[in-house]
This record gives structure tokens, C-alpha cells and sequence, in this order.
């Protein structure tokens, strides 16, 4: 908290028998929202007019009609399907890991160790440790013949592992933290009532765990929707995801790709509102467990 | 954490069975592959000449080639952005998260939803839009960049101060005063220690988001800002020179790393 | 029937200097209620949760029926443990609470819902059976939290103080409730209280818990009665303990020559201390004569925990001694007599320690004050 908050908040103390002194809840919101909402509204507007200003309509078919369009979108939603779903069931063991074996507290601290590094970092090290020739190949020399390239080959290998990689861990971070309030207890109770181990996980474990799950699984499915970086990287020239697509668009010396351009990206933020939705819902289930 | 929630099974652990024997040994290895990524770059960057297929570097050596101005200067760029992103963020998050506690049920709803919109939104339809307002605002390059990245950091820090203060007891305020303390007092001894860790968490995330940019910077920086991000995409872009990739991405990931034990540090001492 | 049997339980804490349990033993017998008795930090939950399989035992046995279970994990073991607090599934309704219990024996979810509303209807709880945990009060979640275990169909119920969290009367319908349940299924239940009065009102049979050991079992009137120590006697509320000496018939002390009914075995002859529960004394008129009486003045007139009680001082001693209700309120330095009748008088060895379970003497008491003064309840 800066030096403004702290002499609003300073002055709240002293007002705690001084109601009226109290910042009201609209000017605590205000700067947040007003920004949140300026930034937010200038690029939509920017969206729209962008896609406004093509070149006349009839001389391109349309973007949804083009075959890199569904090219784009099934990539796309490939990638986050597949590395969102590993990293929910992977980040769910994890969790376990972490609130329950012995050596968790090691597992939490790597897992930590991941957050600093930003996904183009990642990329780079995949890549370092992925590509033909790299660390892992001079390792554990498997002939290219039986494996396709890792490294921006056609199953996308290298990507979806670093995808993988830190979404993983963020979700194990985040499962951890709220099962570490309810778990143990709730499972010496199971226990002792004569569930079995096993029987504890899928009815104790996994149904607190679950809006977590939800909430993290959503973020991360609408990160990879969107994110370019890595992509750009690790994959393959073709098929392009959306970011991707939507950069060298926007780049391109002819106009007219560039308001595809925009008409992507508002295709894209459209379809990562749906994960948000479901984020939301997760949310509000994750508040009343608590 | 209050004593009835700490682990229980955790204090009687001094006999170990094979299935605990066992479990450790798996926990080891996952922290291991979790860590793994990480060593390329680490060897990487100080391994002069590489080839395939030695295992190990054949020469050792410090990249000279990276360490030039240019590096500094993006460095030092990225780490001016970062900390206004972070201390912005940070202060406007946690007025924010304590105005959602405070205002009523719809308001704090539409105020979460809006916050999670520019969550999901992704960065690079913001800043591609953001670049047709820009130029007609008038605010391009450095500024509008600074501002989009504290619009994608917000919501991290709002919700991590929003959770905080759920947390808080405001009673133990009210002991202190009963106690005689000055609201200064009440500052220093009760609330900065209580809120701190969540604070540094906050500031922490959103000191990444600032530090890690790439897209939003490219697209809206105009070619004016040139931070480490874009120094090691240009790297690794290219083709060649592995030690200075590697040796970007260290640097690149060194900040924050020590930002992370520093708040967990923090964390520890304060959440006792 | 012995269906519970612990063996010289031996546990220690990792970190901690001592041991927590040093061969701790008792014994309940199938349909029986033992209450488990002992001061704070006595080790009574850690026994509790070593029955249970929470903690592993340094040395020691846990057997239920003829077989040990010790090396069983909790979720094997033929015990229940109701804890403290409810934890009751957060996530899951009142009626999925029970039935889980019944699944984890191998019901079908179907069967186990409808066998569940049974033993909620055992605590009178089925009109909660829809609602969730969050929204039930701290009475009816430890019901349910007892169907629950009831519905595992343990063979030995574990209580660990379960209604200290309780208001009074929520307390006393969870008595009456145990025991129409002791009536209906006939459970065995072990229950750590520290109340004796709990204990009075549930169990058969209590157990003493101090520093680690089990220093006496029986019914709860015979230790009240014939307690081993004088600390045991002070932990059970006992308020008179006259030290003195005796020569094979009678006890000399500071109180006089009372003569003692040795029992069976002839004590030795030498320093004992002369056990008196202020319950079985009374006052009387001191020109009345009364056999087995003492005179003394009267100090004070006190009323802890509400049983009104005369203080009176004999040759020095204090008495603490329960009046009647209706018995008028002596004056303060007026004379009276202290009926002692022979049943009440009872005899341990003196040699027993002090320990730091005695009340610690109020500004201006001397020591031996603080010991002849009732322990906090």
C-alpha cells in the first residue's frame, strides 16, 4: 500500500469511533474500476473501429469463412483443451501431494520456483531443452524416426508441455492453499468413520478441491486462447493459433489485414468470456464452501 | 492457518513406512521434474561452446557478448516498468479489494465480473485495440503500455487484497486501542504486519505481470520501449548464439525469483 | 464382556520433553460407558486418538474383542471417533453425511440414503436431513455428527468431549439423547470428559487419567468414595484432606482421634492422609449429641458452583462441608459440629506428591490453605 491508501487508512483507524470519517466504499472502487473500465472501453472501441475500417468488403471473403479462420480456431482451442486439461488433473495430484505426502512442503517450493519465470521464458527453456539436438535428445537419444519433432512439429509437443508445465503448477499452488484449511481434519473424520483412502479422495478431496479447479482451469484455458508468445516459439509455421494469426495480420503491410486482424482478436476476447463465465460461477461456489 | 487446521498427521511422522518411503521418493522426483525446465538455461549460460552430443559443456565461460549496454538498458526499462506497474497495481487493488467488502452485493458482483473480464481478455486484443485509441488520445509508447499492463495486473491484486482483508480482524485493532495505542501505533504494530505478506503477494504478482510483458509492449510500445522481454525475443527468434538466449532468460527470471523468497520470507515471519 | 482393552500405552510427542501416555490401561466391557477423566493436557485426547489410529504408540496394545488393531489404519479399525468439533462434510447435506458412513461399509448410494434417514432418526434429526452443515447449530451438528459415527456401526464409539462446546441445556439434551441411544443400540462408548458431572449423567464406569497413567477405574461414586491419592481426590473435587497419623484403629490429627474402619486388609500402621468428601459431611447443632462429630468455629459461608458450603475451622484444619438445601446458613464465629460419619472416612498414604494440578494459592492463602480449598470445577 502506497502512502495515499496508508493516510486513508490511517485515518480510518482513528475513525473507527468517527463513521464519518470512514472512506465510503465508492471512492475506495473508483480509481480501480475507472481505470479497469477507460482501458478496457478505449480497446473495444478500438476493436470495432478497426474492423470498420476494411477495405471494401467484397474483395475479401469473409474472416470466418476462410479456411485459416477454422485452421486458427481448432489449434487454438486444441492447445487449450489439452494443456488445461493436464494441468487440472496433473495440478490436482500435485495439490495432494503438497497438503499430504511427506516431501510436500519440497514439491510446494518448486512449484513456487515456476512463478517467477514468465511463459517466454519457459518458452526458451523448452526450447533449449525440447529441440532437435537440445539437452533431452543428447540425454536420451531417441530416434527422430519414432518420435516427431518436440520442437515446432506437427502435435505441438513442446508447446503444450510448457503450456503444461506452468499452468500446472499454478494450479497446484492454488488447489494446495485451499485444501490445506479443511483437508486434514475432514480426512481424519472420514477415516475414522471407515472410508477407505481411496473413497476419501474421490468423495472428500476432489469435492472441495473442485472450485478451485474450476476457477484455475478456466483462467488458464483463457490464457492459452490468448497467449502468443509461446506459440510464436515453439510451434509449427502452420496451422497458426489466433494470437498468432492476429499478429502477423496486424503486421502485414496490407490493410485490409490489418482490421482482420482486429476482427480476430475480437473473435478471440469473445471466445475467452466463455471460460471467464464459467471462472465466475466457480467463484462464487469456492465463497460459500468457506 | 489456526491450530485446528494446521496437518495433524504431520507431528506423529517419526516412524516411516515403506508407503511413506515410497511417497517421499515420488515427492522428490516431481519437485524435480518441476525444476527441470529450468536447467537448460542454467548450463546454458555459462557454456561457451556446446555441440551435440556431449552431455556436458565443453567450455565454460561467461557470456560477454550479453553484458553490453543494450542489455543493461532493457533491464533497467523492464525493472522502471515493473515497479510502476507493481505499486500501482498494488495501491489501486487494495483500495479496490477493500471497497468490494465494503459496497453493497450488485456492486461488488458487476465490480468482480469487470475485474475478471480484464483477467481473461486476452493481452493482445487489448493492446491491438488499445493501439487505434492510443493514437487518437494522443498517449502512445510508454504511458499506454504502463497503463494496460496495471489493467491486466489488477485483478491478481485485488483479489489477493480482497481475500486479505476477509481475513482481517478488526477486533484486534480495537484491543489495541483499548489499550491505549495511537492510531499510528494501531498502523505500525497491528495492521502493516497483519497485511503485509498479502501485499508483498500482491505487489509480487503484479510486479511479474509487468516484468514478463512482451505482447502489449510490441504492439503499443511503438518502438520506443525496448525491455528484456523483447531482448530475449529477439534471441530467440533468431538462430545462433544459445548462451546469450540462455543467459537473458536468467536475468530475466533473477528479479522475481528473489522477490518471491522475499515474500514468502515476509509471509512466514508475519503469519506465524 | 471385555470389548475395548488398552495395554500399557506408551506415546510420545516428537519435539516434546516426556512422554504423553506412560502405559496407560483400562478396559471397557461391551455395551458399557467408560468416561474418561483428567485435567487439561493429561493426555486423554491423545489416548482417545491412539484407540482411534491417529497416533502411533511408542509400546503398547489397543485390542477390540479378542484381536489387537494396532497395526491397523483408522479406516480398518472396528472405532469411531466423534471429535471435538462436528467436521461434518462441508459439501455435502446432512443426509449424505450419514450415508456416506454406510457407503464406505459397501451400501449403494440409494440404500445407504434411505438406511441413513434411520439413524438420523435415532438423534431425532431427520428434519435437518436437506439442510447443510453451514446453517445447523452447534447441537445439532454434533447429532448428526453422531448418527454418523453411529451409522459406521463401530463396536466401540469414541466421544472426545464432544459437547464442551455446547451451551448447558444443549449439554443435557446430548445426555439424555446418549443415554435413550444407550437404551436403543446398546453402543460401547468411551467419552473424554473433564466434567464430572457429565460423567455422572452418562457413564457406567470412569477412568482417572493423571500425568500419563491410568491411576483408577470403577464406578464413579467408588472413586468419589475411595479415591487412591490425595491428588486424585482433589482432581475429583475433593476439598478435605487432613494429614495424620494412624496406629491400626483410629486416625490422630489436628481434627482429633477418629476411628477408622480399615477394611479387610490391615493398613500399616504410620502417616496417612484422611480423605473426607465435603458432600458426606454435615453440620449439626453443637449441643446435640451426635456421635462421630467434631466441634469447630465457623469461618465462612461460601457457594462454589453454586452447592452452598460452610467452612469450618477444627483445631486448625479447615472443613469444607455441603450443606443441605433448606439447612439455615450458620453464623460466621458461631460454634457448630461437624458430623464425620465412619462411611466417609477414608485413608491413603501420605506420601503422595503434590503436584502442579493443585490450585495455586490466592494472594494472602498460605499453602496449606490452597490445598484444603475446593479445586476450580
Amino acid at each position: 500500500m502506497g502512502p495515499g491508501t496508508g493516510a486513508s487508512v490511517a485515518s480510518n483507524g482513528a475513525a473507527l469511533t468517527h463513521h464519518s470519517r470512514r472512506p465510503r466504499w465508492q471512492a475506495l472502487l473508483a480509481p480501480a474500476v475507472l481505470t479497469t473500465t477507460v482501458v478496457l472501453a478505449v480497446a473495444s472501441a478500438g476493436l470495432i473501429r478497426g474492423i470498420d475500417n476494411a477495405a471494401p468488403r467484397s474483395a475479401t471473403l469473409p474472416l470466418t469463412d476462410r479456411p485459416e479462420f477454422s485452421d486458427a480456431l481448432r489449434t487454438s482451442l486444441l492447445l487449450a483443451s489439452v494443456s488445461t486439461l493436464i494441468a487440472v488433473v496433473a495440478g490436482f495430484g500435485i495439490a495432494v501431494i503438497i497438503v499430504r505426502w511427506r516431501g510436500g512442503r519440497l514439491v510446494a517450493a518448486a512449484a513456487t520456483a515456476t512463478i517467477p519465470v514468465s511463459h517466454l521464458v519457459g518458452a526458451t527453456a523448452f526450447a533449449l531443452l525440447l529441440a532437435d539436438g537440445a539437452l533431452l535428445s543428447r540425454i536420451a537419444p531417441i530416434s527422430s524416426t519414432l518420435l516427431p519433432p518436440l520442437v515446432a512439429g506437427p502435435w505441438w509437443i513442446a508447446t503444450i508441455a510448457e503450456y503444461a508445465w506452468k499452468e500446472t503448477a499454478f494450479v497446484a499452488l492454488v488447489v494446495s492453499s485451499v485444501l490445506a484449511r479443511h483437508e486434514a481434519v475432514l480426512h481424519e473424520a472420514a477415516a475414522t468413520l471407515g472410508v477407505s483412502p481411496g473413497l476419501r479422495r474421490l468423495r472428500i478431496t476432489l469435492p472441495l478441491a473442485a472450485p478451485a479447479l474450476l476457477v484455475t482451469g478456466a483462467l488458464a484455458f483463457a490464457y492459452v486462447l490468448g497467449s502468443y508468445e509461446v506459440p510464436w516459439l515453439l510451434g509449427p509455421a502452420s496451422p497458426e493459433p489466433l494470437a498468432v494469426w492476429a499478429y502477423r495480420l496486424f503486421t502485414d503491410i496490407e490493410l485490409s489485414s490489418r482490421s482482420d486482424a482486429f476482427g480476430v482478436a475480437a473473435l478471440t476476447t469473445c471466445l475467452a468470456l466463455v471460460p471467464l463465465l464459467v471462472a465466475a460461477i466457480g467463484l462464487r461456489r469456492l465463497e460459500r464452501l468457506s | 492457518m489456526t491450530l485446528h487446521t494446521m496437518p495433524v498427521t504431520r507431528r506423529q511422522q517419526v516412524s516411516t513406512s515403506p508407503r511413506d518411503r515410497r511417497r517421499h521418493l515420488v515427492s522428490l522426483l516431481v519437485a524435480a521434474l518441476l525444476l527441470l525446465p529450468i536447467t537448460p538455461l542454467v548450463a546454458w549460460s555459462f557454456a561457451e561452446q556446446w555441440t551435440f552430443p556431449a552431455i556436458v559443456p565443453q567450455a565454460w565461460g561467461w557470456p560477454e557478448q550479453v553484458w553490453n549496454a543494450g542489455t543493461v538498458a532493457a533491464f533497467a526499462t523492464s525493472f522502471v516498468l515493473a515497479t510502476f506497474v507493481a505499486c500501482a497495481a498494488t495501491m489501486l487493488g487494495a483500495m479496490a479489494g477493500l471497497g468490494l467488502r465494503r459496497a453493497p452485493r450488485a456492486v461488488s458482483t458487476a465490480a468482480s465480473i469487470l475485474l475478471l473480464a480484464a483477467a481473461a481478455a486476452p493481452p493482445f486484443a487489448l493492446a491491438m485495440g488499445a493501439t487505434v485509441g492510443s493514437l487518437q488520445l494522443g498517449v502512445a509508447g510508454p504511458p499506454a503500455v504502463a497503463m494496460v499492463l496495471v489493467v491486466l495486473a489488477l485483478p491478481y491484486t485485488t483479489f489477493v487484497m480482497r481475500a486479505a482483508f476477509a481475513g482481517y480482524d478488526e477486533s484486534l485493532e480495537e484491543q489495541g486501542r483499548t489499550l491505549g495505542m495511537t492510531s499510528w501505533m494501531v498502523l505500525r504494530w497491528i495492521r502493516i504486519p497483519l497485511l503485509l505478506p498479502s501485499v508483498a503477494t500482491a505487489a509480487l504478482l503484479a510486479f511479474i505481470v509487468g516484468w514478463s510483458d512482451y505482447i502489449v509492449t510490441v504492439l503499443l510500445g511503438g518502438g520506443d520501449l525496448i525491455t528484456l522481454p523483447l531482448l530475449i525475443a529477439g534471441a530467440a527468434s533468431g538462430t545462433g548464439n544459445e548462451q546469450s538466449l540462455a543467459f537473458l532468460g536468467m536475468l530475466a527470471i533473477a528479479p522475481p525469483l528473489m522477490m518471491t523468497t522475499l515474500a514468502f520470507g515476509l509471509a512466514r515471519r508475519y503469519l506465524r | 464382556m471385555t470389548l475395548l482393552e488398552v495395554c500399557s500405552l506408551e506415546l510420545t510427542y516428537p519435539g516434546t520433553t516426556g512422554k504423553v501416555l506412560r502405559g496407560a490401561s483400562l478396559a471397557v466391557e461391551r455395551g458399557g460407558c467408560m468416561a474418561l477423566l483428567g485435567p487439561s493436557g493429561s493426555g486423554k485426547s491423545s489416548l482417545l486418538r491412539a484407540i482411534a489410529g491417529f497416533e502411533t504408540p511408542g509400546a503398547g496394545d489397543v485390542r477390540v474383542g479378542d484381536r489387537s488393531v494396532t497395526s491397523l489404519p483408522p479406516h480398518r479399525r472396528p472405532v469411531s471417533l466423534v471429535f471435538q468439533r462436528p467436521r461434518l462434510f462441508p459439501h455435502l447435506t446432512v443426509l449424505d453425511n450419514v450415508a456416506l458412513s454406510l457407503e464406505a461399509q459397501g451400501s449403494r448410494r440409494r440404500a445407504a440414503r434411505s438406511d441413513a434417514m434411520r439413524f438420523l432418526e435415532l438423534v431425532s434429526a431427520t428434519e435437518l436431513a436437506s439442510r447443510r452443515p453451514a446453517t445447523l447449530s452447534g447441537g445439532q451438528e454434533q447429532r448428526v455428527a453422531l448418527a454418523r459415527a453411529l451409522a459406521a456401526r463401530p463396536e466401540v464409539l469414541l466421544l472426545d468431549e464432544p459437547f464442551s462446546g455446547l451451551d448447558p441445556v444443549a449439554r443435557d439434551e446430548m445426555h439424555a439423547l446418549l443415554r435413550e441411544l444407550r437404551a436403543l443400540v446398546e453402543p460401547t462408548l468411551l467419552m473424554v470428559t473433564h466434567d464430572r458431572s457429565e460423567a455422572a449423567a452418562v457413564a457406567d464406569v470412569a477412568a482417572v487419567l493423571l500425568e500419563g497413567r491410568i491411576v483408577q477405574t470403577g464406578k464413579l461414586d467408588d472413586l468419589l468414595a475411595r479415591p487412591g491419592s490425595a491428588t486424585l481426590h482433589r482432581f475429583l473435587g475433593g476439598a478435605n484432606v487432613v494429614r495424620g497419623a494412624f496406629d491400626g484403629r483410629a486416625h490422630r490429627s489436628a481434627l482429633g482421634t477418629l476411628p477408622v474402619d480399615a477394611g479387610a486388609t490391615a493398613l500399616p500402621h504410620g502417616e496417612y492422609d484422611l480423605l473426607l468428601r465435603q458432600e458426606a459431611l454435615s453440620l449439626a447443632d453443637p449441643y446435640s449429641t451426635m456421635p462421630d462429630t467434631v466441634t469447630g468455629v465457623v469461618i465462612e459461608n461460601t457457594r462454589p458452583g453454586g452447592a452452598p458450603r460452610t467452612i469450618v475451622d477444627v483445631g486448625g484444619v479447615h472443613l469444607h462441608i455441603d450443606r443441605d438445601y433448606g439447612q439455615a446458613e450458620p453464623a460466621v464465629g458461631a460454634q457448630v459440629d461437624v458430623v464425620i460419619p465412619m462411611a466417609a472416612r477414608w485413608l491413603v498414604a501420605a506420601d503422595d506428591q503434590v503436584t502442579t494440578a493443585v490450585v495455586p494459592p490466592l494472594h494472602g492463602e498460605s499453602a496449606t490453605q490452597s490445598i484444603m480449598r475446593p479445586m476450580a470445577q
